[in-house]
């Protein structure tokens, strides 16, 4: 019984860092701008909310921090490909790259490390998880809310869908698609935090480790709603989680398998085979008011 | 100015831009920055070794670029290059160093199974979306995460060395025959054949693209699927073709590697770096030109290669490179920008 009870914790935990980076993703990617940066975002939040909890000693400035440095490159990310209508898939290419530069380089500037940061303060725990999950879940249950009860998600969806329609009713798109980039690296970046300041007590090189492409899997399989994306977050949370307890009751599969399946998983769900995956419709095309 | 000229310019000053920021964070940390590019400069290109070992790190970008670039043309984005990459690796060592004696054990034999092995994976995003429409982003970001799973597993059991090589998780080293003959082995340096087989490739699809029909159809389909299926091209074989061949040529880059003699012929951890992520970059700065990626990867090379040497003499580090050559993308993505800069400005000239 507390196998199980733990199993499931660890589950929670594990799902939390990409819940909150797919969430994030939707944000972006339901007004129309596709978000391949989220695994740079998530690194940056990593970084910086370790960086700031050290230097004022506080984690919950930490998570500030992070969740900053995660909106900034969001917001290069939406300057680029929404102001100068540049190829969305190529900004995001760069900003993982830059992240990951960009973070080892600063480790050896501040730290003289080369691979992770001193220890830092974390935030609380209860129950044995961080206090940045249950803000995590808490996030994840209202962005439901907010994207299918409020005016504001109203709006995103519908920018999403048909841009120019939406302009005609004189929503500002620019303005939003804005604000779903840039939520989309706030989230990503506490999504960071987590991992650095949540689970852990420091940055380690590349520590987000594959998670926002994950969570960009999550995003595809859970076909861009929260309710999907939760799920299929806590399928690759458990999948993750239970890899020793998988080990022990099927017996001669290489732990590589197992974590292969959320890829799997995700190349099925787009083949159709779990259903078919439909994204936003003006996902990935610059909006130009001078197009028709 | 026009377009054509403009478009020839925004590599160049995304690069001298890129640099320039560059020397303002070496300068922010106190190193002069001539300094700092001295070294990065001579690291690079002074003298024979120096030159075997740009070359040498180039030869794996020049393949992935070209990868990158073919599925451009044919309007795709293949972000998947580094799992090709790994998969053509995978089949170069496993061939290379366990078929022994049957007859087939042969350096040529080896690089075609590698291409076959990068055709048939990439191949999976190109069937997936030529027949169900399947995004080529996020199914070659799955499949790359697949590929890396997979290393793990081949070089943890059924490729192991084992033995005297120690239990670390790596290839034993392939036999003899299968290896590629140095270039310059006066210098010590690995640069081998692999380097004049990625110039022939840069050859072969420039030839491709702008001489024979196929490499016509492939540039149509990229740039108008509908137009070109009216106009009677197979644009879902295309598609596959296409996806195939930057496959093919993502997994000789994973060949040149291991029959390349870079790690003592094994395929062993972290051996294939992030060239199929750098194949990107290069395609993208060398403007969908095979000749311009050949250049582009020559430069990437020399500033990894140089960068090494400028971590070693001043107190900047290396990553400085990786930080460098995101900028220069991030430059491309917004070229727009430069656009709309050299436009006004040529507004400005003619009032």
């Amino acid at each position: 019984m507390s196998i199980f009870i733990s199993l499931i914790l660890a589950t929670i935990r594990q799902a939390a860092p990409i819940l909150i980076t797919a969430i994030g993703g939707m944000f972006s990617e339901l007004t129309g701008v596709v978000n391949i940066g989220l695994e740079g975002m998530m690194l940056m939040g990593a970084f910086s909310a370790a960086v700031v909890s050290y230097y004022t000693g506080n984690p919950y400035v930490g998570i500030l921090g992070g969740m900053m440095a995660g909106g900034i490159m969001a917001l290069l990310h939406a300057i680029l490909s929404i102001k100068y209508k540049g190829n969305q898939v190529v900004s995001g290419v760069a900003i993982n790259l830059f992240a990951s530069g960009f973070t080892v380089f600063m480790l050896r500037v501040l730290f003289n490390q080369s691979g992770n940061t001193p220890t830092v303060p974390k935030t609380a725990t209860f129950f044995g998880m961080s206090i940045i999950v249950f803000i995590i879940y808490a996030i994840a249950f209202a962005s439901h809310w907010f994207i299918y009860k409020t005016v504001w998600g109203l709006r995103m969806r519908a920018v999403g869908e048909h841009p120019l329609a939406a302009d005609t009713v004189g929503i500002n798109v620019l303005n939003v698609r804005y604000f779903g980039v840039i939520m989309s690296g706030l989230l990503a970046g506490l999504g960071g935090a987590y991992l650095s300041i949540g689970a852990l007590s420091q940055f380690t090189k590349e520590m987000s480790a594959g998670r926002g492409f994950i969570a960009l899997a999550a995003l595809v399989f859970g076909k861009w709603t929260p309710g999907g994306v939760l799920g299929a977050s806590l399928l690759f949370g458990f999948a993750d989680a239970g890899q020793t307890l998988i080990q022990q009751y099927v017996t001669g599969v290489p732990p590589q398998f197992i974590q292969m399946l959320p890829y799997i998983l995700t190349l099925l769900a787009l083949a159709g085979v779990v259903g078919k995956a439909v994204a936003p419709a003006s996902s990935g095309k610059p909006y130009d008011k001078s197009d028709d | 100015m026009n377009r054509k000229l403009q478009g020839l310019l925004v590599p160049i000053l995304a690069v001298f831009i890129a640099l320039v920021l560059g020397a303002g964070i070496i300068t922010y940390l106190g190193e002069n920055p001539l300094k700092a590019y001295y070294y990065l400069f001579t690291g690079a290109f002074d003298g024979e070794r120096a030159i075997a070992r740009t070359l040498l790190e180039a030869t794996p970008m020049i393949f992935t670029g070209l990868s990158v670039l073919v599925a451009f043309k044919a309007g795709l984005f293949n972000i998947g290059a580094q799992g090709q990459v790994i998969m053509g690796g995978l089949a170069a060592a496993a061939v290379g160093a366990f078929v022994h004696n049957i007859g087939i054990n042969n350096v040529f034999v080896v690089l075609v199974i590698a291409a076959a092995a990068g055709f048939a994976w990439a191949g999976i995003a190109g069937w997936l979306k030529a027949k169900l429409g399947v995004h080529e982003v996020i199914s070659t970001i799955m499949l790359n995460y697949i590929a890396l799973n997979f290393e793990q597993y081949g070089l943890n059991y059924p490729l192991k060395a084992g033995g005297p090589m120690g239990p670390s998780p790596q290839t034993p080293p392939v036999f003899e025959a299968s290896r590629l003959a140095m270039l310059m082995p006066d210098t010590k340096v690995a640069l081998n054949v692999g380097f004049i087989i990625a110039v022939i490739a840069v050859i072969l699809i420039w030839f491709m693209f702008e001489k024979t029909i196929t490499g016509y159809e492939i540039k149509a389909v990229g740039l108008n699927p509908t137009a070109s299926e009216n106009a009677g091209i197979n644009v879902k074989w295309r598609i596959l073709f296409a996806m195939g061949i930057a496959g093919s040529l993502s997994g000789l880059a994973g060949a040149e590697r291991i029959l390349g003699g870079v790690g003592q012929y094994t395929y062993r951890q972290g051996i294939m770096g992030s060239y199929g992520f750098d194949g990107i970059a290069v395609a993208l700065l060398g403007k969908n030109s095979p000749v311009g990626a050949l250049f582009a990867a020559i430069l990437f090379a020399a500033l990894r290669t140089g960068g090494r040497s400028m971590q070693f003499n001043t107190s900047i580090p290396s990553q400085i490179i990786i930080i460098i050559q995101a900028i220069i993308i991030l430059l491309i993505a917004a070229e727009n920008m430069f656009h709309a800069i050299l436009d006004k400005k040529k507004k400005k000239v003619s009032n």
